[in-house]
């Protein structure tokens, strides 16, 4: 592969996107430029209608850019047209894992249909090989083989979620995306799915998380980037970005963040931050 | 009988009557003692038996997953069981009475008047087609029979106590026109439209940003010092619970697994369930990463360093 393996694994420079055309064009993302580092786990992390899912898609090309590159493990994909896409995603180099787990697997197939299939396009493994791997990839989100016969309704949320992720790594890639890996789960499964994905962090996968809410996914991440109204604001390692916020809307978010202890900040001083944005 | 329910109001909303003092057990508001509920066909009970008081001017939190038993006992509390369900044991007192001898007349007449619930998704409680002004006037119009006049002009002091910015504007708006926390926050006018004692405000900032829900929460906060208003608050998230409620419950399939005062219980949990929601606290989220000197980190508000990415 192109990669060398010491630049970074996904490198977006001055990245732009917008919707609709001429006088209902509205720009969405304008000029991102962040990278992650292989191995490295970061947080991009912005309220609704910031724009975080619309940048992360543009990242994997399921939104197309207006302006601006994007380098994923040292290939250019900015051009990339469908059948060059395609070709790349059958790679398996970087997965996307998307929000909701009931409808992101196809309730007509099995899991073991839904988990093989990303191995089959690839027509690299005989049909035991790819049925040893997806077992493999079970017991790595701690679900039983058993369930590989049942269909996706048959599953709880946060068996379907462990699904997904189970599915994201059949390919073994090297960056995976993840869009609210946890908000729509209990406490008990999103513990689970945080330590399954804490153990792939350790192993060595560079994972992208994306959350509205900061407090969800902090423990996860080595690196935050923050979002607001279309632009990266901030970027700082995770606990600096939570004792020592920069701009006025991060400071306003870990201000506001519900924490055990009483962290947050008082709501005059929340005010002048919201006063600060309003006026910058 | 009606007459004493409304007698027990204390203050008139625009008064401060901050609830201090405030032990005596008249000042009990609610009591709610081993409620049980089951499905009457299938004999399946789902809440075991929930206890709490809540006295005026006080805040009671509830934990718990969704299907833990927390929105149907918040629903049996408003006499608004879905139809499969029925309250098959203990009691619950609302002002001093009994709510199993009402009659559905009497409790139209409580609701809203001296009970009252916000939910999850304020647009699905508002009409998408009137406007909302004229949605929080109806209730005035209805239930306190204001003149048409009168009760617009209530209806836009109430759109300014929750804090909404242009009142005038949002009153003229469709449900559509406004935000997630715009609409929660009409909602709320409207549940205090006619000055209600107890307030249960289930899961409302759930769907909004972190930072809305915090302007949420000081809202409710702030009614309950303004208005002596006696709030439940609802929740999935311990956070939330520990910031706003001086006592909490936590519901685990329908049993109180754990009941006292927020402190102790974040300080010594006694339920696995409890241990496992601090547990994510301390290991996953902010408070995993909250050096001891950091509360005040926020102190200055000049422009500082720059972190930005580009």
């Amino acid at each position: 592969m192109s990669h060398d393996g010491d630049g970074p694994l996904v490198d977006v420079e001055h990245l732009n996107v917008s919707y609709g055309a001429g006088r209902d064009r509205t720009q969405v993302i304008h000029d991102a430029t962040f990278q992650v580092a292989a191995g490295e786990s970061v947080g991009l992390i912005g309220e609704t209608g910031s724009g975080k899912s619309t940048l992360a898609r543009a990242v994997v090309g399921l939104v197309k850019a207006s302006d601006g590159r994007v380098r994923i493990a040292g290939e250019d994909v900015t051009g990339f047209g469908l059948s060059q896409w395609r070709d790349f995603r059958r790679r398996g180099v970087i997965q996307y894992v998307f929000q909701d787990p009931l409808r992101a697997l196809d309730p007509d197939l099995t899991i073991e249909q839904s988990l093989s299939e990303p191995l089959q396009v690839q027509r690299r493994l005989s049909r035991q090989q790819i049925r040893d791997r997806i077992v493999f990839r079970l017991e790595q989100v701690r679900l039983d083989a058993a369930l590989l016969s049942r269909f996706p309704g048959e599953l709880s949320g946060g068996q379907r979620q462990r699904v997904l992720v189970a599915r994201a790594l059949a390919t073994e890639p090297r960056v995976l995306i993840l869009d609210e890996p946890v908000s729509a789960l209990d406490a008990a499964n999103r513990v689970a799915v945080l330590e399954i994905l804490n153990t792939l962090r350790a192993n060595g996968t560079s994972l992208v998380f994306i959350s509205h809410d900061l407090g969800s996914v902090a423990g996860v991440t080595d690196r935050v980037i923050v979002l607001y109204r279309g632009e990266l604001v901030e970027t700082a390692a995770t606990t600096d970005i939570v004792n020592r916020p920069e701009h006025p809307y991060t400071r306003l978010l870990v201000g506001s963040a519900p924490t055990l202890s009483s962290g947050a900040i008082d709501r005059e001083r929340r005010a002048e931050l919201r006063r600060l944005l309003e006026t910058s | 009988m009606t007459d004493t329910l409304t007698a027990v109001r204390t203050a008139p909303p625009d008064i401060a009557s901050p609830a201090e003092g405030a032990d005596s057990p008249a000042d009990v508001v609610l009591r709610v003692e081993d409620v049980r509920i089951r499905n009457p066909h299938t004999g399946v009970e789902v809440v075991h038996g929930v206890s709490f008081e809540l006295r005026r001017g006080h805040v009671v939190g509830i934990v718990g997953e969704s299907g833990s038993g927390k929105t149907l006992t918040c629903r049996a509390v408003l006499g608004i069981l879905p139809r499969l369900f029925e309250v098959s044991g203990g009691r619950i007192e609302l002002l001093g009475r009994d709510v199993s001898t009402l009659t559905p007349r009497e409790w139209t007449h409580l609701r809203g008047t001296s009970i009252t619930a916000v939910f999850q998704d304020p647009g699905s409680y508002l009409n998408p087609s009137v406007r909302v002004g004229a949605q929080i006037a109806e209730v005035l119009r209805v239930k306190r029979r204001l003149r048409r006049r009168e009760a617009k002009a209530r209806a836009l002091e109430l759109l300014a106590d929750v804090r909404l910015r242009d009142p005038q504007l949002v009153y003229r708006q469709y449900p559509h026109e406004l935000s997630g926390g715009m609409l929660q926050r009409v909602l709320i006018a409207a549940a205090i439209s006619l000055e209600p004692q107890v307030l249960i405000a289930d899961e409302v900032t759930t769907a909004l940003d972190v930072t809305v829900q915090a302007e949420i929460l000081d809202l409710l906060l702030d009614l309950k010092m303004q208005h002596g208003l006696s709030l439940i608050v609802v929740s999935h998230d311990l956070a939330v619970i520990a910031q706003s409620c001086d006592e909490v419950l936590v519901l685990r399939d329908g049993h109180v697994v754990e009941h006292g005062p927020t402190d102790g219980i974040l300080f010594d949990p006694s339920h696995e369930y409890t241990r496992l929601l601090i547990d994510e606290h301390n290991n996953y989220g902010l408070d995993r990463f909250r050096t001891d000197d950091a509360a005040p980190a926020d102190s200055a508000l000049e422009a500082r360093g720059s972190r930005h990415v580009a």
